[in-house]
């Protein structure tokens, strides 16, 4: 069983009709989970495992089956590498008590979507390379040697 | 850098001593107080309803930051929310005490870690050579810097903001990065990120007579009428800018050096009337440029809202954390949200919104 958890608090969400907004407040990314993507990151966030949440989905979409677990492991595989989630042992402990609010029996099943900004990851990238003076406080390197 | 770790588990990792926020605060209140000796000046704010008073070490650094904010002064306030000590080696002679942390402890965005928990929030901006601290016990803030004329010219456009940030984080306000400009009565915060139009939008505003409260940070109410206060009375003009307002160009503050920095305006000096405190809000506009003949309204949701002011707001704002986010979606939520679609001329985008606000609510 594969677990995982939302990699807080690095990451921020705020949730509007249908979409997921996540910021990443290292990376200086931020994203946008469409189509079924705001699902399986809840479940995910509600301690299930990718297993179980393939399981969940295709419970209501037999139909379907190939499709959902295939596109929720991409799904999770690219939020792991965008550092969104983070893979951990066990089930996370809220995961007995917290139900997905989004998860309906009536609800299709959409293909997941993840958008990726990083336009302001300029904001974020400033050289951290630096000195110590003789003030007892870091210069950077070109200001010291300079 | 773990900053979630309780403080005495925070070890700087080079001495092998326990990081000491407390003392290192009230070592370098120590040295403002002697900086400060025989030339301290004292401004009294109200800013966001809050009473600021900020103590400055000397005029040479008091000149440098009281213009943005000057629109704020009122000199009634009496026990203050927060108090911001400010100073400087080099004007004053002082001496800062040598960083009590290990070079290891310099995490991302000037974060120290061990200095940075429940209570204290330090951030130290290597190059520019800026510390600042905030006890949340006591709301006292310490802001040096060790040259003041090495202080960058956006920090003169929107002195103490992290200070300011970090004071309000439990409070239903939040500094967000917006324009503000409206009418005696009410008006609209213009929202985006940076090359967006917010500028250009907010300086059309004000170059037609619509009253401002700001350019680029303006400090949100989040309550059940949303409110704008004005933090800063700085425009910051890009180069397309200053050739599309020439008349502005007279009143640059920096002209001598804008090969390197934005064009500064202290709009207070010159505009003393369409400079306000703030008003309610009626609406957030997202100016986007269409290529159209006209300019217009066009109504969207909540969402671009969110996505317009959060990531630029919370990746400026160090220590900006999921409640940061939640007060900006209350607030992107609680009002109509539009696009404001520019026209080919500029006087169409005050007209726009000056219509948009004779309607009534």
């Amino acid at each position: 069983m594969k677990f995982y958890r939302v990699n807080r608090p690095d990451v921020v969400m705020e949730s509007f009709e249908g979409e997921l907004v996540l910021v990443h407040m290292k990376s200086g990314n931020y994203y946008s989970l469409q189509g079924s993507a705001p699902v399986i990151w809840e479940l995910i966030d509600c301690g299930s495992s990718i297993e179980d949440i393939g399981d969940q989905m295709v419970a209501r979409h037999p139909e379907d089956a190939d499709e959902i677990r295939r596109s929720t492991r991409n799904l999770v595989e690219e939020l792991v590498a965008e550092s969104l989630l983070v893979p951990v042992a066990s089930a996370p402990s809220p995961a007995s008590t917290k139900k997905s609010s989004l998860l309906q029996a009536d609800a299709p099943f959409v293909l997941p979507v993840l958008e990726r900004y990083t336009d302001m990851q300029e904001l974020l990238l400033i050289d951290p390379i630096h000195d110590v003076d003789e003030t007892g406080w870091p210069r950077r390197k070109e200001q010291s040697e300079g | 850098m773990d900053l979630t770790l309780p403080l005495e588990q925070q070890l700087n990792l080079a001495s092998g001593k326990p990081a000491d926020p407390a003392g290192f605060f009230g070592a370098i209140l120590h040295a403002f107080q002697r900086a400060s000796a025989g030339k301290l000046i004292e401004h009294r704010y109200r800013i966001g309803g809050k009473a600021v008073v900020m103590r400055f070490a000397g005029p040479a650094i008091a000149e440098r930051f009281s213009p943005a904010i000057e629109h704020l002064l009122d000199p009634t306030v009496a026990a203050p929310d927060l108090t911001v000590h400010i100073f400087d080696d080099r004007s004053t002679g002082a001496r800062m005490p040598p960083a009590p942390w290990a070079p290891e402890c310099h995490g991302q965005r000037g974060l120290i870690q061990g200095y940075n928990d429940d209570r204290f929030f330090t951030t130290y901006e290597i190059g520019i050579d800026i510390l600042q601290m905030f006890d949340a016990e006591q709301n006292s803030a310490i802001y040096w810097v060790r040259d003041y004329e090495w202080i960058p010219y956006w920090e003169n456009s929107f002195p103490m903001r992290s200070i300011l940030h970090w004071r309000l984080r439990n409070e239903p306000l939040q500094a967000i990065h917006a324009g503000a400009v409206g009418n005696a009565s009410d008006g609209v915060l213009i929202a985006g990120k940076s090359g967006s139009g917010k500028s250009t939008t907010t300086l059309a505003c004000l170059a037609s007579g619509l009253l401002y409260a700001g350019d680029d940070y303006v400090l949100a109410d989040i309550t059940a009428q949303p409110y704008v206060h004005s933090l800063y009375s700085t425009a910051k003009l890009v180069p397309d800018n200053c050739e599309r307002f020439p008349q502005l160009k007279p009143l640059v503050s920096n002209p001598d050096k804008l090969s390197e920095q934005k064009a500064l305006i202290y709009l207070k000096e010159h505009f003393p009337t369409s400079v306000v405190r703030g008003f309610p809000l009626r609406a957030i506009l997202l100016p986007r440029v269409t290529g159209q003949q006209n300019a217009r309204l066009v109504k969207t949701g909540a969402r671009d809202a969110f996505r317009a002011i959060a990531p630029t707001t919370l990746l400026h704002l160090t220590r900006a954390t999921e409640e940061a986010a939640r007060k900006i979606s209350i607030l992107s939520r609680a009002l109509p949200v539009y696009w404001l679609e520019a026209g080919n001329e500029l006087p169409q985008i005050p007209h726009v919104i000056r219509e948009f606000l004779s309607r009534g609510a």
